[in-house]
Protein backbone atom coordinates (compact mmCIF):
# COMPACT_ATOMS: atom_id res chain seq x y z
CA UNK A 1 0.00 0.00 0.00
CA UNK A 2 1.44 3.32 -1.05
CA UNK A 3 1.34 5.73 1.84
CA UNK A 4 3.06 8.58 0.03
CA UNK A 5 1.44 10.26 -2.94
CA UNK A 6 3.58 10.58 -6.02
CA UNK A 7 4.44 14.19 -6.74
CA UNK A 8 5.15 15.54 -10.22
CA UNK A 9 8.52 17.20 -10.75
CA UNK A 10 8.25 20.96 -11.39
CA UNK A 11 9.25 22.49 -14.72
CA UNK A 12 12.84 23.35 -13.88
CA UNK A 13 16.34 22.60 -15.13
CA UNK A 14 17.43 21.34 -11.70
CA UNK A 15 15.51 19.45 -9.10
CA UNK A 16 16.20 19.23 -5.41
CA UNK A 17 16.82 15.88 -3.80
CA UNK A 18 13.72 16.42 -1.72
CA UNK A 19 11.54 16.91 -4.82
CA UNK A 20 12.99 13.78 -6.40
CA UNK A 21 12.27 11.84 -3.21
CA UNK A 22 8.65 12.94 -3.39
CA UNK A 23 8.54 11.98 -7.05
CA UNK A 24 9.94 8.50 -6.31
CA UNK A 25 7.85 8.09 -3.16
CA UNK A 26 11.09 7.55 -1.29
CA UNK A 27 12.90 9.14 1.62
CA UNK A 28 15.15 12.11 0.94
CA UNK A 29 17.99 10.41 2.80
CA UNK A 30 17.76 7.49 0.42
CA UNK A 31 17.92 9.84 -2.55
CA UNK A 32 20.86 11.61 -0.91
CA UNK A 33 22.76 8.34 -0.51
CA UNK A 34 22.11 7.33 -4.09
CA UNK A 35 22.95 10.79 -5.48
CA UNK A 36 26.12 11.47 -3.48
CA UNK A 37 27.59 8.00 -2.91
CA UNK A 38 26.32 5.54 -5.46
CA UNK A 39 25.75 7.48 -8.65
CA UNK A 40 29.14 9.25 -8.48
CA UNK A 41 30.84 6.15 -9.81
CA UNK A 42 29.49 7.09 -13.25
CA UNK A 43 31.97 9.49 -14.88
CA UNK A 44 29.39 11.57 -16.79
CA UNK A 45 27.34 11.96 -13.63
CA UNK A 46 30.38 12.98 -11.59
CA UNK A 47 31.33 15.67 -14.10
CA UNK A 48 28.04 17.48 -13.53
CA UNK A 49 28.29 17.41 -9.73
CA UNK A 50 29.16 20.71 -7.99
CA UNK A 51 32.36 20.40 -5.97
CA UNK A 52 33.81 21.86 -2.81
CA UNK A 53 37.28 23.33 -2.63
CA UNK A 54 38.85 20.04 -1.56
CA UNK A 55 37.31 18.15 -4.46
CA UNK A 56 34.48 16.47 -2.59
CA UNK A 57 30.96 16.56 -3.95
CA UNK A 58 28.80 19.33 -2.52
CA UNK A 59 26.21 18.08 -0.08
CA UNK A 60 22.53 18.43 -0.93
CA UNK A 61 23.10 19.71 -4.45
CA UNK A 62 20.24 19.99 -6.93
CA UNK A 63 20.29 17.46 -9.75
CA UNK A 64 20.12 18.08 -13.47
CA UNK A 65 17.74 16.17 -15.69
CA UNK A 66 20.41 13.62 -16.61
CA UNK A 67 21.46 13.18 -12.98
CA UNK A 68 17.86 12.81 -11.93
CA UNK A 69 17.40 10.13 -14.58
CA UNK A 70 20.48 8.25 -13.32
CA UNK A 71 19.30 8.40 -9.71
CA UNK A 72 15.83 7.22 -10.68
CA UNK A 73 17.34 4.29 -12.58
CA UNK A 74 19.53 3.31 -9.63
CA UNK A 75 16.73 3.62 -7.10
CA UNK A 76 14.52 1.40 -9.26
CA UNK A 77 17.38 -1.10 -9.54
CA UNK A 78 17.95 -0.96 -5.80
CA UNK A 79 14.31 -1.66 -5.08
CA UNK A 80 14.41 -4.68 -7.39
CA UNK A 81 17.63 -6.05 -5.87
CA UNK A 82 16.52 -5.42 -2.29
CA UNK A 83 13.52 -7.62 -2.74
CA UNK A 84 15.72 -10.39 -4.15
CA UNK A 85 18.58 -10.12 -1.68
CA UNK A 86 16.36 -10.44 1.34
CA UNK A 87 18.03 -7.86 3.63
CA UNK A 88 21.69 -8.24 2.70
CA UNK A 89 23.85 -5.31 1.63
CA UNK A 90 22.20 -4.55 -1.70
CA UNK A 91 23.67 -1.08 -2.24
CA UNK A 92 27.11 -2.51 -2.90
CA UNK A 93 25.56 -4.57 -5.62
CA UNK A 94 23.89 -1.46 -7.02
CA UNK A 95 27.26 0.33 -7.00
CA UNK A 96 29.03 -2.53 -8.70
CA UNK A 97 26.26 -2.76 -11.28
CA UNK A 98 26.48 0.96 -11.93
CA UNK A 99 30.23 0.64 -12.52
CA UNK A 100 29.78 -2.33 -14.79
CA UNK A 101 26.94 -0.77 -16.73
CA UNK A 102 28.23 2.79 -16.79
CA UNK A 103 27.82 2.99 -20.55
CA UNK A 104 24.08 2.35 -20.14
CA UNK A 105 23.87 5.21 -17.65
CA UNK A 106 26.01 7.65 -19.65
CA UNK A 107 24.84 11.00 -20.93
CA UNK A 108 24.71 9.68 -24.46
CA UNK A 109 22.33 6.95 -23.44
CA UNK A 110 20.13 9.45 -21.66
CA UNK A 111 20.04 11.80 -24.65
CA UNK A 112 19.25 8.99 -27.05
CA UNK A 113 16.50 7.78 -24.79
CA UNK A 114 15.04 11.26 -24.44
CA UNK A 115 15.14 11.64 -28.24
CA UNK A 116 13.26 8.38 -28.58
CA UNK A 117 10.60 9.46 -26.08
CA UNK A 118 10.30 12.86 -27.77
CA UNK A 119 9.85 11.19 -31.14
CA UNK B 1 33.40 -4.98 6.30
CA UNK B 2 36.84 -4.92 7.94
CA UNK B 3 38.77 -1.66 8.04
CA UNK B 4 41.68 -3.03 6.11
CA UNK B 5 41.76 -5.97 3.81
CA UNK B 6 44.46 -8.54 3.23
CA UNK B 7 44.85 -9.90 -0.21
CA UNK B 8 45.56 -13.62 -0.35
CA UNK B 9 48.32 -14.34 -2.82
CA UNK B 10 48.27 -18.12 -3.05
CA UNK B 11 46.79 -21.16 -1.35
CA UNK B 12 48.54 -22.74 1.64
CA UNK B 13 49.12 -26.46 1.99
CA UNK B 14 49.92 -26.52 5.69
CA UNK B 15 48.71 -24.49 8.60
CA UNK B 16 52.12 -22.94 9.13
CA UNK B 17 52.29 -21.87 5.52
CA UNK B 18 48.85 -20.43 5.79
CA UNK B 19 49.71 -18.44 8.91
CA UNK B 20 52.93 -17.14 7.44
CA UNK B 21 51.13 -16.25 4.26
CA UNK B 22 48.54 -14.28 6.19
CA UNK B 23 51.17 -12.47 8.21
CA UNK B 24 53.22 -11.67 5.14
CA UNK B 25 50.27 -10.34 3.21
CA UNK B 26 50.54 -6.56 3.13
CA UNK B 27 47.72 -4.49 4.50
CA UNK B 28 45.95 -2.50 1.85
CA UNK B 29 45.03 1.10 2.36
CA UNK B 30 41.43 2.09 2.30
CA UNK B 31 40.32 4.93 0.11
CA UNK B 32 39.69 7.17 3.12
CA UNK B 33 43.21 6.55 4.48
CA UNK B 34 44.74 7.19 1.10
CA UNK B 35 42.70 10.38 0.67
CA UNK B 36 43.84 11.70 4.04
CA UNK B 37 47.43 10.83 3.08
CA UNK B 38 47.20 12.73 -0.20
CA UNK B 39 45.13 15.53 1.33
CA UNK B 40 42.04 15.52 -0.86
CA UNK B 41 38.53 14.08 -0.95
CA UNK B 42 37.98 10.39 -1.56
CA UNK B 43 36.05 10.87 -4.76
CA UNK B 44 38.78 13.18 -6.01
CA UNK B 45 41.44 10.58 -5.31
CA UNK B 46 39.46 7.95 -7.18
CA UNK B 47 39.09 10.38 -10.05
CA UNK B 48 42.87 10.81 -10.14
CA UNK B 49 43.34 7.07 -10.25
CA UNK B 50 40.72 6.86 -12.99
CA UNK B 51 42.52 9.50 -15.07
CA UNK B 52 45.98 8.14 -14.41
CA UNK B 53 45.16 4.48 -15.09
CA UNK B 54 42.42 5.11 -17.69
CA UNK B 55 40.30 2.79 -15.60
CA UNK B 56 36.65 3.85 -15.01
CA UNK B 57 36.27 1.00 -12.51
CA UNK B 58 38.59 2.87 -10.14
CA UNK B 59 35.66 5.04 -9.12
CA UNK B 60 34.18 2.04 -7.33
CA UNK B 61 37.30 1.06 -5.32
CA UNK B 62 37.08 0.71 -1.58
CA UNK B 63 40.74 -0.17 -1.06
CA UNK B 64 43.77 0.91 -3.06
CA UNK B 65 45.42 -2.02 -4.82
CA UNK B 66 49.00 -2.59 -3.83
CA UNK B 67 50.33 -2.27 -7.36
CA UNK B 68 48.92 1.27 -7.56
CA UNK B 69 49.94 2.56 -4.17
CA UNK B 70 53.04 4.18 -5.60
CA UNK B 71 50.78 6.69 -7.33
CA UNK B 72 49.74 8.08 -3.97
CA UNK B 73 53.13 9.68 -3.48
CA UNK B 74 52.93 11.26 -6.91
CA UNK B 75 49.49 12.61 -6.24
CA UNK B 76 50.68 14.01 -2.93
CA UNK B 77 53.66 15.75 -4.49
CA UNK B 78 51.42 17.21 -7.19
CA UNK B 79 48.99 18.43 -4.56
CA UNK B 80 51.80 20.11 -2.59
CA UNK B 81 53.16 21.73 -5.73
CA UNK B 82 49.73 23.12 -6.56
CA UNK B 83 49.35 24.55 -3.09
CA UNK B 84 52.66 26.39 -3.50
CA UNK B 85 51.76 27.60 -6.98
CA UNK B 86 48.33 28.94 -6.07
CA UNK B 87 49.40 31.67 -3.59
CA UNK B 88 51.88 33.06 -6.14
CA UNK B 89 49.15 33.23 -8.75
CA UNK B 90 46.95 35.06 -6.28
CA UNK B 91 49.75 37.52 -5.49
CA UNK B 92 50.36 38.35 -9.16
CA UNK B 93 46.67 38.96 -9.72
CA UNK B 94 46.59 41.28 -6.70
CA UNK B 95 49.66 43.33 -7.66
CA UNK B 96 48.66 43.94 -11.29
CA UNK B 97 46.49 47.04 -11.52
CA UNK B 98 44.98 46.55 -14.97
CA UNK B 99 45.83 43.11 -16.33
CA UNK B 100 44.99 42.65 -20.01
CA UNK B 101 41.91 40.56 -20.57
CA UNK B 102 43.45 38.51 -23.40
CA UNK B 103 46.35 37.48 -21.22
CA UNK B 104 44.09 36.71 -18.29
CA UNK B 105 41.76 34.23 -19.95
CA UNK B 106 44.40 31.69 -20.98
CA UNK B 107 45.84 31.71 -17.49
CA UNK B 108 42.38 31.11 -16.10
CA UNK B 109 41.98 28.16 -18.44
CA UNK B 110 45.37 26.72 -17.60
CA UNK B 111 45.13 27.08 -13.87
CA UNK B 112 42.19 24.71 -13.42
CA UNK B 113 43.86 22.09 -15.63
CA UNK B 114 47.03 22.27 -13.56
CA UNK B 115 45.01 22.03 -10.43
CA UNK B 116 43.10 19.05 -11.78
CA UNK B 117 46.30 17.22 -12.56
CA UNK B 118 47.75 17.93 -9.19
CA UNK B 119 44.63 16.73 -7.51
CA UNK B 120 43.29 19.96 -6.04
CA UNK B 121 40.10 21.46 -7.44
CA UNK B 122 39.76 25.16 -7.06
CA UNK B 123 36.50 26.62 -8.26
CA UNK B 124 35.43 30.22 -8.51
CA UNK B 125 34.34 29.88 -4.91
CA UNK B 126 37.89 30.80 -3.77
CA UNK B 127 37.16 34.37 -4.87
CA UNK B 128 33.62 34.45 -3.61
CA UNK B 129 32.80 36.51 -0.58
CA UNK B 130 30.35 33.95 0.75
CA UNK B 131 27.42 36.29 0.31
CA UNK B 132 24.35 35.00 -1.45
CA UNK B 133 22.18 37.20 -3.61
CA UNK B 134 19.42 37.03 -1.02
CA UNK B 135 21.64 38.18 1.83
CA UNK B 136 23.16 40.91 -0.34
CA UNK B 137 19.68 42.14 -1.23
CA UNK B 138 18.70 42.12 2.44
CA UNK B 139 21.81 44.14 3.31
CA UNK B 140 21.09 46.67 0.57
CA UNK B 141 17.51 47.03 1.79
CA UNK B 142 18.70 47.59 5.36
CA UNK B 143 21.13 50.27 4.18
CA UNK B 144 18.35 51.97 2.27
CA UNK B 145 16.08 51.93 5.33
CA UNK B 146 18.87 53.24 7.53
CA UNK B 147 19.45 56.14 5.16
CA UNK B 148 15.73 56.93 5.08
CA UNK B 149 15.58 56.85 8.87
CA UNK B 150 18.59 59.14 9.11
CA UNK B 151 16.96 61.58 6.70
CA UNK B 152 13.74 61.41 8.70
CA UNK B 153 15.61 62.16 11.92
CA UNK B 154 17.28 65.18 10.37
CA UNK B 155 13.97 66.52 9.12
CA UNK B 156 12.33 65.96 12.50
CA UNK B 157 15.13 67.85 14.25
CA UNK B 158 14.69 70.69 11.79
CA UNK B 159 10.96 70.85 12.46
CA UNK B 160 11.51 70.78 16.22
CA UNK B 161 13.98 73.65 15.97
CA UNK B 162 11.52 75.64 13.92
CA UNK B 163 8.80 74.94 16.44
CA UNK B 164 11.05 76.04 19.28
CA UNK B 165 11.84 79.25 17.50
CA UNK B 166 8.18 79.83 16.81
CA UNK B 167 7.37 79.16 20.43
CA UNK B 168 10.12 81.54 21.47
CA UNK B 169 8.76 84.21 19.18
CA UNK B 170 5.28 83.60 20.46
CA UNK B 171 6.55 83.89 23.98
CA UNK B 172 8.18 87.19 23.18
CA UNK B 173 4.97 88.35 21.58
CA UNK B 174 3.06 87.33 24.69
CA UNK B 175 5.48 89.25 26.83
CA UNK B 176 4.99 92.34 24.74
CA UNK B 177 1.25 91.99 24.96
CA UNK B 178 1.42 91.54 28.71
CA UNK B 179 3.59 94.60 29.02
CA UNK B 180 1.12 96.54 26.96
CA UNK B 181 -1.74 95.29 29.09
CA UNK B 182 0.18 96.18 32.17
CA UNK B 183 0.69 99.64 30.81
CA UNK B 184 -2.99 99.94 30.10
CA UNK B 185 -3.78 98.84 33.60
CA UNK B 186 -1.48 101.42 35.00
CA UNK B 187 -3.12 104.04 32.87
CA UNK B 188 -6.49 102.90 34.07
CA UNK B 189 -5.31 102.99 37.61
CA UNK B 190 -4.06 106.52 37.22
CA UNK B 191 -7.31 107.53 35.57
CA UNK B 192 -9.33 106.06 38.39
CA UNK B 193 -7.17 107.73 40.96
CA UNK B 194 -7.45 111.06 39.27
CA UNK B 195 -11.20 110.82 38.94
CA UNK B 196 -11.62 109.87 42.51
CA UNK B 197 -9.32 112.59 43.66
CA UNK B 198 -11.34 115.06 41.67
CA UNK B 199 -14.53 113.86 43.22
CA UNK B 200 -12.97 113.99 46.64
CA UNK B 201 -11.72 117.48 46.02
CA UNK B 202 -15.06 118.63 44.77
CA UNK B 203 -16.68 117.10 47.76
CA UNK B 204 -14.25 118.62 50.18
CA UNK B 205 -14.52 122.02 48.60
CA UNK B 206 -18.18 122.11 49.23
CA UNK B 207 -18.64 123.79 52.57
CA UNK B 208 -21.56 123.97 54.93
CA UNK B 209 -22.56 127.26 53.39
CA UNK B 210 -23.07 125.66 50.07
CA UNK B 211 -25.22 123.04 51.72
CA UNK B 212 -27.32 125.69 53.44
CA UNK B 213 -27.77 127.64 50.22
CA UNK B 214 -28.83 124.50 48.49
CA UNK B 215 -31.33 123.72 51.20
CA UNK B 216 -32.71 127.32 51.13
CA UNK B 217 -33.07 127.12 47.40
CA UNK B 218 -34.95 123.89 47.90
CA UNK B 219 -37.23 125.63 50.37
CA UNK B 220 -36.13 123.68 53.42
CA UNK B 221 -35.81 125.62 56.68
CA UNK B 222 -32.53 125.06 58.36
CA UNK B 223 -31.92 124.54 61.98
CA UNK B 224 -28.95 123.63 64.10
CA UNK B 225 -30.20 120.12 64.56
CA UNK B 226 -30.64 119.70 60.86
CA UNK B 227 -27.18 121.03 60.26
CA UNK B 228 -25.70 118.63 62.78
CA UNK B 229 -27.53 115.73 61.16
CA UNK B 230 -26.36 116.77 57.74
CA UNK B 231 -22.82 117.11 59.06
CA UNK B 232 -22.91 113.71 60.71
CA UNK B 233 -24.38 112.15 57.55
CA UNK B 234 -21.85 113.84 55.31
CA UNK B 235 -19.00 112.73 57.53
CA UNK B 236 -20.33 109.21 57.44
CA UNK B 237 -20.76 109.39 53.70
CA UNK B 238 -17.32 110.86 53.26
CA UNK B 239 -15.87 108.19 55.51
CA UNK B 240 -17.46 105.50 53.41
CA UNK B 241 -16.39 107.33 50.31
CA UNK B 242 -12.89 107.46 51.66
CA UNK B 243 -12.96 103.73 52.24
CA UNK B 244 -14.33 103.08 48.80
CA UNK B 245 -11.81 105.48 47.37
CA UNK B 246 -8.95 103.69 49.01
CA UNK B 247 -10.21 100.31 47.97
CA UNK B 248 -10.64 101.44 44.37
CA UNK B 249 -7.14 102.84 44.32
CA UNK B 250 -5.76 99.61 45.76
CA UNK B 251 -7.59 97.34 43.27
CA UNK B 252 -8.08 99.30 40.06
CA UNK B 253 -7.85 96.29 37.79
CA UNK B 254 -10.87 94.66 39.45
CA UNK B 255 -13.05 97.59 38.65
CA UNK B 256 -11.87 98.38 35.17
CA UNK B 257 -10.63 95.11 33.64
CA UNK B 258 -13.73 94.18 31.69
CA UNK B 259 -14.09 97.44 29.87
CA UNK B 260 -11.50 98.44 27.35
CA UNK B 261 -12.78 101.95 27.06
CA UNK B 262 -9.96 103.60 28.90
CA UNK B 263 -6.74 103.95 27.05
CA UNK B 264 -3.88 106.39 27.10
CA UNK B 265 -5.65 108.63 24.61
CA UNK B 266 -8.83 108.58 26.58
CA UNK B 267 -6.87 109.47 29.66
CA UNK B 268 -5.30 112.40 27.95
CA UNK B 269 -8.71 113.65 26.88
CA UNK B 270 -10.07 113.31 30.38
CA UNK B 271 -11.45 116.62 31.45
CA UNK B 272 -10.57 116.80 35.07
Amino acid sequence: MQTVEKDLLPQKTRWSQRAIARHLCSDRKTVKAYAEQLAVVIPDYLKECPRNSDGSVESGFALTQYQCWVVCQLVTLGRAIKADMNGTAYRKVVKATAIAKAHLLSKKAFESQSDVTAA
Amino acid sequence: MPRTTKKAQSTANTAAEGISMILDTPVLKTVSEAASFVGCAEIRLLELFCDALKLPEALGWEVIPQEHEHLLNEFKSQANATVQVLPEAVKTSETSVEPPKTAETPSNDEAPKEVEKAGKMTQGKSNSSGMTKKSQKAIDLELKNAKAIEFGIEKTEEIINLQNEFAKGAHEQKKRELAKLNGRLKVREAAHRKALLAIKKETEERSEEDILLSLKAAGIETSEELLEDIKAFSEMALGKFQTVFEETIANPWETGLESDSTDLEDFENWNV
